[in-house]
């Protein structure tokens, strides 16, 4: 016997649509939402440590790095550690910025110079910060300059990769406009060229900013003077020798808090311009 | 016309009018200085000589136009027209001064061009040629400071277009927020801000559809009316030729040349005879060689 | 294929699992150590490099613990800073540390179950440098010192000789660079940096080599100990009998350096691979700045100074917390 007249359905179709298990959380505004997940997350944390109470010596509970974090920053010697470690990338990225933009002009004006920016890109660029750092130490000496050019060597290549292609898919209409409408070559560049070329450009600072950050952290650890002048990566090296695990765990919260503070900068600076602008449809940050 | 000013004068606020009022009345001033469009050419605004264009490829040097003459005179629209491939957007190129021409001559207000520059103020067929990084306002003020107007004066004269281009609600809009008419407004306002010379526009209104088009096209009759700026108009639609045009340029297949200049001033509305005649006319110019012609054939 | 029914599966599941168990288990028992207290099936000593652990090199060359123990297989590290061994040990890694008084007391503190099975020697430390104008501590400030770490023992002497010249303990922390004795002996003798705290035999190479000696520790400390052979609380419970043969076996070697020379000379020697000569070593271990004895010195007066200066906050209250048994009766300090 039939059993209906309608065409028979694929199984999927032929189910009642079921609505999402969760729509209250989906519901709940974003802030909320994180919180509840991270307490949570602590809180398995937190269960570890008082179940299976591990060595004191490997591993720190939630309130321990609690309270190390508070005495931290209480004490300054997080809040020095964080400036300077900030300090030396901020130079670090802006001599890499710069090499960058006169290396993207050369590529952007000449044939030569685009040649020799694509093969100094595929050499330079795959190494890593740290593996130039002895390398670096040897012509700089052991202070921060041998720093600042480990920081550099990991910026310049990805700032000038995004600035080239942001140059380069330039709408030439509107480079036409520029041109139309009387602009100097000079203008052209910084009032078409530069803001046209913009969310290649903060894309390739964010990039910048990703792979600095994470190698001098990593020189920091190799790499550092005690006292005041440590960086982060050298509090948590400190922390370690001095066998204090909970500051340990103290300074990678704080560097992964920095690292949540400065994508969310970045989310700012994009929401203000270039999505404000329509040039791109969502910051990749939240 | 009329219908197109009355559309006009009912969208407009008092305060809109009398900026706009003002920005017409200097503008007419100005024009009025120049001599009428009916003397003959030695005052032309643009004055084609045995222009040829072309570009080199593998093979050789390939000519897309190959001698190209006339004039246009002041307050005049002239519409180049011709089939695909025939070389018009490349004559506007070399008008507006991108591209130099391999023969012959194009002056404009009695000087060689030999770059772009405000003078012969561009309207382009993409919505994008407009600023993104710019609100619409400041798409329309900042080429104003460009050439040396004040800060004051340039927003005061881009507000004064705006309004005549019908946008002057959108004025703190960013482009990505305009429809694609919308965009094409912003960018003739811009172009008239300038002043120019002559306005060259390269087929426009080619990616709107059909009725933003024929909307757009009585908003710029209307605009120019009031402006009284020369045109040099490109496109591939014989009723937008006859429609916006006083004399219409028709080139032939590259390496083309001029075919003919026919004067449509008198043609009359749409559903006349003689416009239908013209039609026809410039259909069958505009054909192919041994192409089967369809003279009533409607595209827009 | 057929299934197998499922109480059937369970069955044999078990069986499987119990047999694995089994033989895990007699596996284990066949290679047992020797004996209660005798040390586990393999064995970890680590230490650094410098002839004050001339007295664990003997033991290496001389295969005392292995003859001993033919069923243990032993493992010889070594390892680049006191920070990686006591990390080692920490992780049970490594089952005999030796490293300095620093390490020792700083793990002590933070509550690293562990003391000297077997103190390795007495040592002058010497703070060496190069340029002629660094002539006193005062010298120092806003310089460059090179130490093995933050919390070596040669920290705690520059900051002993900062506190007692410059007034404040930390006062050289800024310019303290931490680096292993070999490389910071190359980075004194080029310039690199601007003095080094170091140790036998490093400060006589780099006294041949043109440094100049600035300091030296026991003027500040007196006649202290310098490295010394640690294990933990449960490794001695767990192997006591072979702790006790440890600290036998590091005297006989002890005796062996103060009686013929000559011969453990040639040992390190081989045992550095050719370089430094022969000679040299005989030097070197014959210097009264290093002296050869299971005897500690300084314990309670290094970890009163670390106390005060906040590097630790726990006290021993006397010598013999840092030690274990076998090291009572030399009476130490």
């Amino acid at each position: 016997m039939q059993s209906s007249s309608s065409p028979a359905l694929p199984a999927s179709l032929s189910q009642p649509v079921r609505r999402p298990r969760v729509v209250g959380w989906g519901r709940l505004p974003a802030w909320l939402r994180f919180s509840l997940l991270l307490a949570g997350l602590i809180g398995i944390w937190q269960a570890y440590v008082t179940i299976k109470s591990p060595d004191q010596l490997l591993f720190a509970s939630p309130r321990d790095v609690g309270e190390a974090f508070v005495n931290g920053w209480r004490d300054g010697a997080l809040a020095s550690a964080t400036w300077t470690t900030v300090k030396v990338l901020a130079v670090g990225i802006g001599i890499g910025a710069g090499i960058a933009v006169v290396l993207t002009v050369f590529a952007t004006l000449t044939k030569l110079g685009d040649d020799l920016l694509t093969l100094l890109t595929s050499i330079l660029n795959p190494l890593p910060g740290v593996a130039v750092l002895p390398l670096a130490l040897l012509w700089f000496g052991l202070n921060t300059n041998a720093l600042l050019f480990v920081i550099a060597n990991a910026t310049i290549w990805p700032i000038a990769i995004n600035i080239t292609t942001g140059f380069r898919t330039v709408n030439p209409t509107i480079v036409s406009v520029g041109r139309n409408i009387g602009l100097s070559t000079r203008r052209l560049v910084t009032d078409v060229l530069v803001p046209a070329a913009l969310p290649h450009t903060i894309s390739g600072l964010k990039t910048a900013w990703a792979f600095g950050w994470r190698t001098i952290i990593a020189a920091e650890l190799v790499f550092g003077l005690s006292g005041a002048d440590g960086g982060l990566g050298f509090f948590i090296n400190n922390a370690k020798l001095y066998l204090q695990i909970p500051q340990v765990f103290a300074g990678l919260v704080t560097i992964a808090a920095l690292g949540v503070v400065f994508e969310t900068l970045f989310g700012v600076i994009e929401r203000r311009t270039v999505v404000r602008w329509g040039m791109k449809t969502v910051p990749t940050t939240k | 016309m009329v219908y197109a000013y009355l559309c006009y004068k009912s969208a407009f606020s008092e305060e809109g009018w009398s900026r706009m009022s003002s920005t017409l009345s200097r503008l007419r001033q100005r024009r009025d200085a120049l001599p009428d469009a009916t003397l003959a050419g030695t005052d032309a605004v643009l004055s084609v000589s045995n222009v040829q264009l072309g570009y080199w490829t593998p093979e050789g040097f390939s000519l897309a136009v190959e001698d190209v003459s006339f004039e246009v005179r002041p307050r005049e629209r002239i519409i180049v027209i011709g089939p695909s491939g025939c070389g018009k957007s490349t004559l506007l190129k070399a008008i507006a001064g991108f591209i130099a021409p391999a023969g012959g001559s194009i002056d404009v207000a009695g000087r060689r061009t030999l770059s772009p520059g405000p003078d012969r103020a561009v309207v382009f067929q993409e919505f994008d040629q407009l600023f993104p990084w710019r609100t619409v306002l400041d798409n329309v003020a900042y080429p104003l400071r460009v050439n040396r107007r004040s800060r004051s004066e340039a927003a005061s004269a881009a507000r004064g277009f705006l309004e005549l281009a019908g946008l002057a609600h959108a004025a703190d809009r960013y482009p990505h927020q305009l429809s694609g008419g919308m965009k094409q407004r912003v960018a003739i306002a811009r172009a008239l801000a300038l002043e120019p010379a002559i306005l060259l526009m390269d087929e426009p209104f080619g990616s709107l559809d059909a009725l933003t088009r024929a909307r757009l096209q009585g908003e710029l009759n209307g605009i120019l009316d009031r402006t009284h700026t020369t045109l040099l108009f490109v496109t591939h639609s014989i009723d937008e030729a006859l429609v916006l045009g006083d004399r219409v340029v028709v080139l032939g297949n590259a390496p083309s040349t001029v075919q003919e200049l026919v004067d449509v001033r008198e043609v009359g509305a749409p559903d006349s005879p003689a416009y239908a005649d013209m039609r026809r006319r410039l259909r069958r110019l505009l054909a192919h060689e041994g192409e089967e012609v369809d003279e009533d054939a409607v595209f827009v | 294929m057929q299934r197998i029914p499922t109480g059937r599966r369970l069955a044999l599941v078990l069986t499987l699992i119990v047999a694995i168990a089994v033989a895990a288990l007699a596996a284990t028992v066949a290679f047992a150590g020797g004996g209660p207290g005798g040390p586990p099936d393999k064995l970890v000593i680590a230490y650094q490099p410098g002839i004050g652990y001339a007295p664990l090199i003997v033991i290496k060359d001389q295969r005392w613990i292995e003859k001993r123990y033919p069923g243990t297989q032993v493992e010889w590290k070594v390892l680049a800073s006191g920070a990686a061994i006591t990390d080692g040990v920490i992780k049970g890694d490594i089952h005999v540390g030796a490293g300095g008084v620093g390490p020792l007391l700083v793990g002590w503190a933070r509550g690293v179950d562990w003391k000297y099975i077997a103190p390795l020697n007495e040592g002058d430390l010497w703070l060496m440098a190069k340029d002629p104008s660094i002539r006193t501590i005062e010298d120092l400030r806003g310089k460059r010192i090179a130490m093995p770490s933050p919390t070596s023992i040669q920290a705690m002497v520059l900051r002993k000789m900062a506190q007692v010249k410059l007034g404040d303990a930390r006062a050289l922390d800024r310019g303290i660079i931490s680096m292993d004795h070999p490389d910071a002996m190359q980075a004194l003798l080029t310039g690199q940096i601007d003095a080094h705290l170091t140790s036998p035999p490093f400060q006589f190479q780099e006294k041949i080599r043109g440094a100049h000696v600035v300091a030296k520790s026991y003027s500040y400390f007196g006649a202290h100990s310098f490295l010394g052979a640690m294990v933990t609380q449960k490794f001695y419970d767990e192997h006591t009998a072979f702790s006790r043969a440890l600290y036998q076996d590091v005297q006989r070697a002890m005796d062996m350096i103060a009686k013929n020379p000559d011969k453990v000379a040639k040992i390190l020697q081989q045992d550095a691979g050719g370089t430094p000569t022969n000679r040299q070593f005989k030097q070197w271990i014959v210097n009264p700045a290093l002296k050869y004895t299971t005897r500690p010195r300084g314990l309670v007066r290094f970890a009163a100074f670390m106390n005060r200066i906040g590097v630790i906050n726990r006290m021993p209250s006397s010598w013999r917390d840092l030690v274990f048994p076998p090291v009572y009766p030399t009476k130490g300090s």
